[in-house]
C-alpha cells in the first residue's frame, strides 16, 4: 500500500493550518513527523481519516494511485489506514469488549470468540494492561496511559496497512513509553506495515528506528531528513 | 412542588385529554394476538395478564380485586395534574391489582396490562413487607385505534430491609396518552429501583413522587425517554429525602428523533433533620434530529445543614462527531456508529436494572425504533448489540 498527500492545503474554520504538505508513505517504511504545537500534525493526520472539519482545498490523498478524498472515515479505515488518537474519546455505556469485536468484524469480518480473544489477551498481556479493563466503557474512566495503550492495542488487532500514531508517547511515563515503543516495532515488523509516528519529542525514538524524519512548521514541511534530524531538535530545538 | 406552582415553568407543561369514550366501545379484538405476541416473543410468563375477558392472576401474589364498572367517561380535561389525574383514575378503575408480599419472601412478577378502545384506568398498589424482595417487570401495550388513555395510579409501599425492583415498559401505540401517577415510599434500610421506559404513547404524561422516609433507605429513579415522529412526554419526578443517611437519586436520560419533544422535570427535596443523605438529580439529553426537541429542568431544595451530597445537573447534545469519527476510523460505518451511539446511551440507564430480561426487552424494543422508526412492535427479543458493562455508579 502506498499512501501519497499531494500538496495538500487543508482549513479548519476557515483557517488554513495545511499549507502545502507533500509526503509519501509506502507499506513497510517507518516515517516520524516532529514539530512545535499547532504546527498542523494533528490536522494533517484527521484530514489523512476524512475528518468533516479539515477542509481540503486544493491537493489531494491517494490510496495506490486513487484519490481517497471523496471517501467516508470507515472506507478509508477498510483501506488499511488507521489513526491512533491523540485524544481518544470516552464512550459511557459501550463495552470495549464489544467495540473492539465490532470494529475487527467491520474490517475482518467476524473471528470466532475464542480467536478474538487469544488476540486480546496477546495485547493486554503485551501491553501490560490490566485484564479486567476490556470489561469496562471504552475509554471511560481510564487513565491517559491506558488510553494510548488500548490505541496501540487496536491498531495491533485491527492490523492496518499504514498506522498514523498521532502522539502515542505523550503522557506516559518511561516505562510506558518504551513498551508502546516496543509493541510498535513489534507490529511493524511482523505485519511491514507503513508508519507515520507524530510527536514532539525524540524520547520515544530512543527505541526506535525511524528511516526518515520530517519537521513541520506553520502547516510546511521545513526540513526532512533521518533520525539524526530529531536528535539535532532534541538537542537544539525547533529553530528553523 | 416548584413546577406546579412557579410561573416559569407553567409553560412546560402538557395538557393531559381524556378520551372520551364512544359509547359502546369495546374490545376491537386485538387484544388476544398483541398478548400472544408478546408472550411468544418475549418468552416470559406472565402473572398476570388482561384481554377482552378482563384481568386474569395467576399468582398467588398478585389479587384482582373488581370494584366496580369502569364508569363511563366523558372526554375530560386533567390539565392540573396530579389530583385531578388520581381521582380520574381512582373513580373510574374498575380493578385494583394488589401485589402483596409477606415479609421475608422473595418473588419475581411479570404483569402484562393491554389497552384496546377502552380507557384503561388501573389501581396498582404493591406492598411488600419486612425483609422482602420483589421484582416486578411490567409491560404495557396497546391495539387502540379510535383513541384511548391508559393510566396507571401505582402506590408502592416498601417494608424495612426490604429490596424491591420496579420495572415498567410503556410501549404503547401513537394512539394512545398515557397519564400515569405513582407514589412510593421506602422504608428504613430498604431500598427501590423504579426503572421506567417510555417508548410508546403518542402523548405521554407522568408524575412521580418517591420518598426515602426510613433511616438508611435507598431509591433510585432511572428514567429512559425514546421519542420520535410527534410522540410528546411531560415526565415530572420528585423525590425527597426525609430521614437521615437516605439516599435518592434520579437519573433520566431521553433520546429523540424526528419532532418528538420531551419535557423533563426532575425535582428532589432533602429535608430537615435528614443528616447524611445523599441526593442526586442528573437529566440527559440525546438530539438526532433537527427537530427533535428537549426541555430538561432539575431542580433541589436543601433544608438540612449537614447532608452528604446534595447536586443537579442537565445536559443534552446531538451525537458528538468526535465520537462518530472515532468509530467510523475503526472501520464502522455511519449509521452502525450512530446506533451504538444510542445503545451506549440508552445502556447507562440499562445498567442499573438487575432484571436481565427488562434489560433484553428493552433493548430489543428500542433498537427496533431506531432501525425501523416504528414503535409499540413486539420485534424478536435479543441481547444482540446490548453494550451493558457493569455500572460505574453500582460500583461506587
Amino acid at each position: 500500500m502506498k499512501l501519497e498527500i499531494k500538496d495538500l492545503h487543508v482549513e479548519v474554520e476557515d483557517k488554513e493550518v495545511i499549507k502545502g504538505i507533500t509526503l509519501t508513505i509506502n507499506e513497510g517504511e517507518f516515517h516520524v513527523l516532529m514539530g512545535p504545537n499547532g504546527s498542523g500534525k494533528t490536522t494533517l493526520s484527521r484530514a489523512i481519516l476524512g475528518h468533516t472539519k479539515m477542509k481540503i482545498k486544493s491537493g489531494d490523498i491517494l490510496v495506490d494511485g486513487e484519490s481517497i478524498l471523496k471517501m467516508s472515515t470507515d472506507k478509508r479505515a477498510k483501506l488499511g489506514l488507521f489513526l491512533q488518537f491523540q485524544q481518544p474519546i470516552e464512550v459511557e455505556g459501550l463495552g470495549l469488549l464489544n467495540f473492539l469485536n465490532t470494529a475487527k468484524a467491520s474490517l475482518q469480518g467476524n473471528l470466532s470468540f475464542k480467536e478474538f480473544m487469544e488476540e486480546i489477551n496477546e495485547s493486554t498481556k503485551k501491553l501490560h494492561i490490566k485484564e479486567d479493563i476490556v470489561g469496562r466503557s471504552l475509554n471511560y474512566g481510564f487513565s491517559g496511559g491506558e488510553k494510548k495503550k488500548i490505541e496501540v492495542l487496536q491498531m495491533e488487532l485491527l492490523k492496518p496497512k499504514i498506522a498514523i500514531l498521532d502522539e502515542p508517547d505523550s503522557g506516559l511515563d518511561v516505562d510506558a513509553v518504551r513498551t508502546v515503543a516496543e509493541n510498535v516495532n513489534e507490529f511493524q515488523s511482523k505485519t511491514n506495515a507503513g508508519i507515520l509516528l507524530i510527536t514532539h519529542y525524540s524520547r520515544i525514538l530512543n527505541y526506535m528506528k525511524p528511516k526518515y524524519v520530517h519537521v513541520m512548521v506553520d502547516g510546511k514541511i521545513v526540513q526532512e531528513g533521518g533520525k539524526e534530524l530529531a536528535d539535532k531538535i532534541e538537542k537544539e530545538g525547533y529553530k528553523f | 412542588m416548584p413546577f406546579e406552582t412557579k410561573e416559569l415553568y407553567k409553560k412546560y407543561t402538557l395538557n393531559l385529554q381524556v378520551p372520551a369514550q364512544r359509547e359502546g366501545a369495546a374490545s376491537n379484538g386485538e387484544l388476544d394476538s398483541l398478548r400472544k405476541q408478546i408472550i411468544n416473543e418475549s418468552r416470559l410468563r406472565f402473572d398476570l395478564v388482561n384481554g377482552a375477558n378482563g384481568f386474569e392472576s395467576k399468582s398467588e401474589f398478585v389479587k384482582v380485586i373488581n370494584k366496580k364498572p369502569g364508569k363511563k367517561q366523558e372526554g375530560a380535561e386533567t390539565n392540573a395534574p396530579e389530583e385531578k389525574l388520581g381521582d380520574y383514575i381512582t373513580k373510574t378503575s374498575g380493578n385494583t391489582v394488589a401485589v402483596e408480599i409477606p415479609d421475608k419472601k422473595e418473588v419475581k412478577l411479570n404483569l402484562l396490562m393491554l389497552c384496546d378502545n377502552v380507557n384503561l384506568p388501573l389501581e396498582i398498589v404493591i406492598d411488600v413487607g419486612k425483609d422482602a424482595k420483589l421484582n416486578v417487570f411490567e409491560w404495557f401495550g396497546s391495539t387502540t385505534t379510535e383513541g384511548a388513555i391508559i393510566a396507571p395510579f401505582h402506590v408502592i409501599k416498601v417494608g424495612e430491609r426490604s429490596d424491591v425492583e420496579v420495572n415498567i415498559l410503556h410501549n404503547e401505540n401513537s394512539k394512545t396518552t398515557v397519564g400515569s401517577l405513582n407514589k412510593a415510599n421506602v422504608e428504613e434500610k430498604a431500598s427501590l429501583r423504579f426503572n421506567v421506559i417510555y417508548n410508546g404513547g403518542g402523548l405521554t404524561r407522568t408524575t412521580t413522587f418517591a420518598e426515602a422516609a426510613g433511616k438508611e433507605s435507598n431509591l433510585l429513579v432511572n428514567e429512559i425517554v425514546f421519542g420520535h415522529a410527534e410522540q410528546k412526554f411531560d415526565v415530572n419526578t420528585f423525590l425527597l429525602n426525609s430521614n437521615e443517611f437516605t439516599k435518592a437519586m434520579l437519573r433520566s436520560g431521553a433520546v429523540l428523533r424526528g419532532k418528538s419533544y420531551c419535557i423533563l422535570k426532575g425535582y428532589a427535596k432533602v429535608a430537615r433533620n435528614t443528616r447524611g443523605s445523599y441526593s442526586n438529580v442528573e437529566e440527559k439529553g440525546l438530539v438526532m434530529d433537527p427537530d427533535s426537541r428537549i426541555q430538561p429542568l432539575p431542580d433541589m431544595s436543601i433544608d438540612c445543614k449537614d447532608v452528604a451530597f446534595a447536586s443537579h445537573s442537565a445536559s443534552t447534545a446531538p451525537v458528538d462527531k468526535e465520537a462518530l469519527f472515532y468509530l467510523m476510523s475503526r472501520g464502522i460505518d455511519e449509521t452502525k456508529a450512530k446506533r451504538i451511539f444510542v445503545a451506549s446511551f440508552i445502556s447507562k440507564y440499562l445498567a442499573d436494572i438487575e432484571n436481565d430480561i427488562v434489560k433484553e426487552v428493552a433493548i430489543s424494543i428500542l433498537l427496533d425504533k431506531l432501525d425501523n422508526d416504528r414503535h409499540s412492535q413486539v420485534p424478536r427479543i435479543s441481547m444482540q448489540n446490548l453494550w451493558i458493562v457493569p455500572s460505574e455508579r453500582a460500583k461506587k
